[in-house]
C-alpha cells in the first residue's frame, strides 16, 4: 500500500514501533504533527479521496484503549466482551463499512504505545477472563507486515491464557501462530460482492486457502458470513458462495462461524451517505430500529435463514452464532 | 470550480494553459478582500501558487504540508499522492523575513487564504504550491518571478489538471415537481422520498420507481387526496425499491 504521508505526533516520536514503521516507509513524506487529532479530527474531511490516498498517523493513545463490545457485534458468548483500538481505520475500501461513519477522517492511525496496551489488558484481566476483538477498527493482519500489531495481540494472547483474542480479516495471511486463546476470524463474502464491495481485499479463493492453512498450523479458525449484503440474486450468489466454502473447508476443524446482515448505526449511516453520494449499499432504504440501520425484518430473516440452513449442515447448530440472537 | 490564487500579477502572468479560474489577491493584507469577493462553494477547489522566502534553494517548489501564523491554529490541507513535489511547512508572517528558520517557507498570504478556503471546503481541496525565491536579502524582479514560477508550470499543470476533475455529485432529482406535489407529502416524507430518488439513481433503479409511479398514476391513485394516501404511495415505493 502507498501512504500520501506519514504524520508523526511529538509523543510518538521515540516509541520503538514508530521506528519501526519508518524504516519500513522509504522515501515517504514526514510531517511532524503536535498531536494525531490536528489531522484526524479536522472538519469537513473527504473520505472518499482520503481512502485514495491514505496517509498514515503514528501517535501515542491515551486514554480508553479498551471498549466494551457494541451491541450490533458478536460476542459468541463470552461475557467480558471487549474490543481494542490499536489502529483506526482499514487499508482496504469496504463500500459498506462501519468506520466510514464512525472517523472524521479516512486516514489510518497506528498508536504506537503498545507497552500501555499490555498494562491496560492485564489490569481487565484482574476482573477475569476477558475476550478482546483486536481488529474491529482495522484490519491487524493486512497492516501486519508494517506494524506487526497482528504478531503483538498474538504474544499477548500467548502470555495471557485468560485471555481470548479474535484477529478478523479480509486478507490472506501466509503465517500463523497456533496458540489456543487466539481466533483467526476470516470474513467471508461471494467473489461478486468482493469485487463490487470490498476494495483491495483478498479473493474468496486466497481467503479459504489462507484459512486452511491457518488449520493446518493448528490453529483456532472462526469463518464470519457477515455481512450478508441483500443483492437481487441473494440466493444465487450466497448460494454458490456455500458451494464454494463446503467443498474448500472440512467445517468440522472450525471454531465456530458467524451470520449476520449488514447493519450499522443510523448515526454512522448519516454520515456515510454524506461522504459517498454514489454509495449503493449507503442509500439503501434501510429501516432504522433502536438506532441501528438494518434491512428489513423479513429481508434479514430470509437472508439469514438462507445462510444458516446451509451451514446447519456443516457446523453444529451449537457453533453458529448470529448478531441479532 | 477551480480557483487558482495568486498574490502577484507576475506570479500568475506565467500560469498559462491552466484549468480553473486565475484570481489575483494582492499580497499580504490585501489579500482577504480579494477573497471576500470570491464565494465559495463546498464542491470548489483552491490552488495557491506563489513564491516564498526560504535557505531552501532558490527555485525549488514545495507543497505546504502545514501552514502556520502567530497566534493562530496551524493547518493542514490533505496530501494526494499525485502530487510529487517535496512538502514543507509553511509560515505567514505579516512583514518580510529577514532571519529564516532552516526549513520553514515563508510568505504573506498562505494562511489567509487555507482558513478563507477551510471553511468551507475539504482539506483536500486545499494545496498551497511555494517556490523558493530569496533567502530575505535579495528580491528578484518581476520578471524573475515569473521566470521562477514557468520553471515548475508542468507540476503545477498536473496539480491544477487533477484538483479541476469532475466533483462528485452531492444529490439526485428525477420525478417532477409536480409528482411530488401531487403525492401530497410532508416534509419529512418528501425527504424520504427524496433518499428514495437517489438510492434509485446510485442502485441503477429508475425504472423500477418511475414505474411504479406510472402505474400508480394511471390507476388513478396519483394525485393523492390526502397525505394518508401520500404514505401508502410512499411505503409501496419503498417496497418496490427493497
Amino acid at each position: 500500500m502507498r501512504y500520501s504521508a506519514v504524520y508523526v505526533e511529538k509523543k510518538a516520536e521515540d516509541y520503538p514501533l514508530t521506528k519501526s514503521i519508518l524504516d519500513k516507509l522509504q522515501d515517504i513524506r514526514i510531517i511532524s504533527v503536535d498531536h494525531y487529532k490536528d489531522i484526524f479530527d479536522r472538519k469537513r474531511q473527504d473520505i472518499a479521496f482520503q481512502k485514495e490516498n491514505p496517509a498514515l498517523i503514528l501517535a501515542v493513545r491515551e486514554g480508553r484503549r479498551i471498549y466494551k463490545g457494541a451491541s450490533v457485534c458478536q460476542s459468541f458468548g463470552n461475557r467480558n466482551f471487549y474490543y481494542a483500538s490499536s489502529v483506526m481505520n482499514c487499508p482496504f475500501d469496504c463500500e459498506y463499512c462501519y468506520l466510514k461513519g464512525m472517523y472524521l477522517s479516512g486516514h489510518i492511525v497506528v498508536f504506537v504505545n503498545t507497552s500501555d496496551y499490555v498494562s491496560d489488558v492485564k489490569e481487565s484481566l484482574k476482573e477475569g477472563p476477558l475476550y478482546i476483538c483486536a481488529s474491529y477498527d482495522s484490519d491487524l493482519c493486512a497492516l501486519d507486515g508494517l506494524t506487526g500489531l497482528a504478531s503483538f495481540w498474538a504474544d499477548l494472547a500467548r502470555d495471557n491464557e485468560d485471555l481470548l483474542v479474535e484477529l478478523r480479516t479480509k486478507a490472506a495471511p501466509s503465517s500463523f501462530r497456533s496458540i489456543p486463546n487466539l481466533i483467526y476470524a476470516f470474513t467471508i463474502s461471494p467473489e461478486e460482492i468482493i469485487e463490487r464491495y470490498e476494495r483491495n481485499t483478498a479473493p474468496l479463493s486466497a481467503r479459504l486457502d489462507s484459512a486452511n492453512r491457518a488449520l493446518d498450523a493448528g490453529c483456532r479458525v472462526r469463518l464470519c458470513f457477515d455481512p450478508l449484503i441483500k443483492t437481487d440474486d441473494f440466493e444465487d450468489i450466497y448460494g454458490r458462495l456455500m458451494d464454494t466454502v463446503s467443498s474448500a473447508i472440512d467445517f468440522s476443524r472450525l471454531t465456530d462461524v458467524s451470520v449476520g446482515t449488514f447493519r450499522i448505526s443510523g448515526d454512522y449511516l448519516t454520515r456515510m451517505r454524506r461522504a459517498y453520494p454514489d454509495s449503493e449499499i449507503a442509500w439503501y432504504p434501510y429501516v432504522i430500529k433502536d438506532k441501528v440501520a438494518q434491512y428489513r425484518q423479513a429481508d434479514d430473516k430470509a437472508m439469514q435463514d438462507f445462510v444458516e440452513l446451509r451451514l446447519e449442515g456443516l457446523i453444529g447448530k451449537e457453533k453458529i452464532f448470529k448478531w441479532n440472537e | 470550480m477551480l480557483y487558482i490564487l495568486t498574490a502577484l500579477k507576475c506570479e500568475a502572468a506565467a500560469l498559462s494553459g491552466l484549468p480553473g479560474k486565475i484570481i489575483i489577491t494582492g499580497a499580504g493584507g490585501l489579500c482577504p478582500d480579494a477573497l471576500k469577493e470570491l464565494d465559495l462553494t463546498p464542491q470548489d477547489k483552491v490552488l495557491n501558487i506563489g513564491i516564498s522566502g526560504s535557505k531552501r534553494e532558490t527555485g525549488s517548489a514545495y507543497i505546504a504540508s502545514s501552514v502556520s501564523m502567530e497566534g493562530k491554529k496551524k493547518l493542514y490541507p490533505d496530501i494526494a499522492l499525485w502530487q510529487k513535489l517535496p512538502v514543507s511547512e509553511l509560515v505567514t508572517v505579516t512583514e518580510v523575513k529577514k532571519e529564516m528558520s532552516d526549513d520553514l517557507l515563508y510568505d504573506m498570504e498562505g494562511y489567509l487564504i487555507a482558513e478563507w478556503a477551510l471553511k468551507v471546503i475539504p482539506p483536500s481541496s486545499v494545496c498551497l504550491l511555494k517556490i523558493v525565491s530569496d533567502s530575505g536579502k535579495e528580491f528578484p524582479s518581476k520578471q524573475e518571478i515569473t521566470d521562477l514560477v514557468r520553471s515548475h508550470l508542468t507540476e503545477i499543470k498536473v496539480i491544477a489538471e487533477h484538483m479541476s476533475l469532475e466533483e462528485r455529485p452531492c444529490g439526485y432529482t428525477c420525478l417532477a415537481e409536480d409528482v411530488t406535489e401531487q403525492l401530497r407529502l410532508t416534509e419529512y416524507m418528501r425527504n424520504e422520498l427524496c433518499d428514495l430518488m437517489h438510492y434509485a439513481r446510485v442502485s441503477d433503479k429508475e425504472d423500477v420507481l418511475l414505474g411504479v409511479i406510472d402505474g400508480l398514476r394511471r390507476s388513478g391513485r396519483i394525485p393523492c387526496k390526502s397525505k394518508k394516501e401520500g404514505r401508502q404511495i410512499l411505503d409501496e415505493i419503498l417496497s418496490s425499491l427493497r
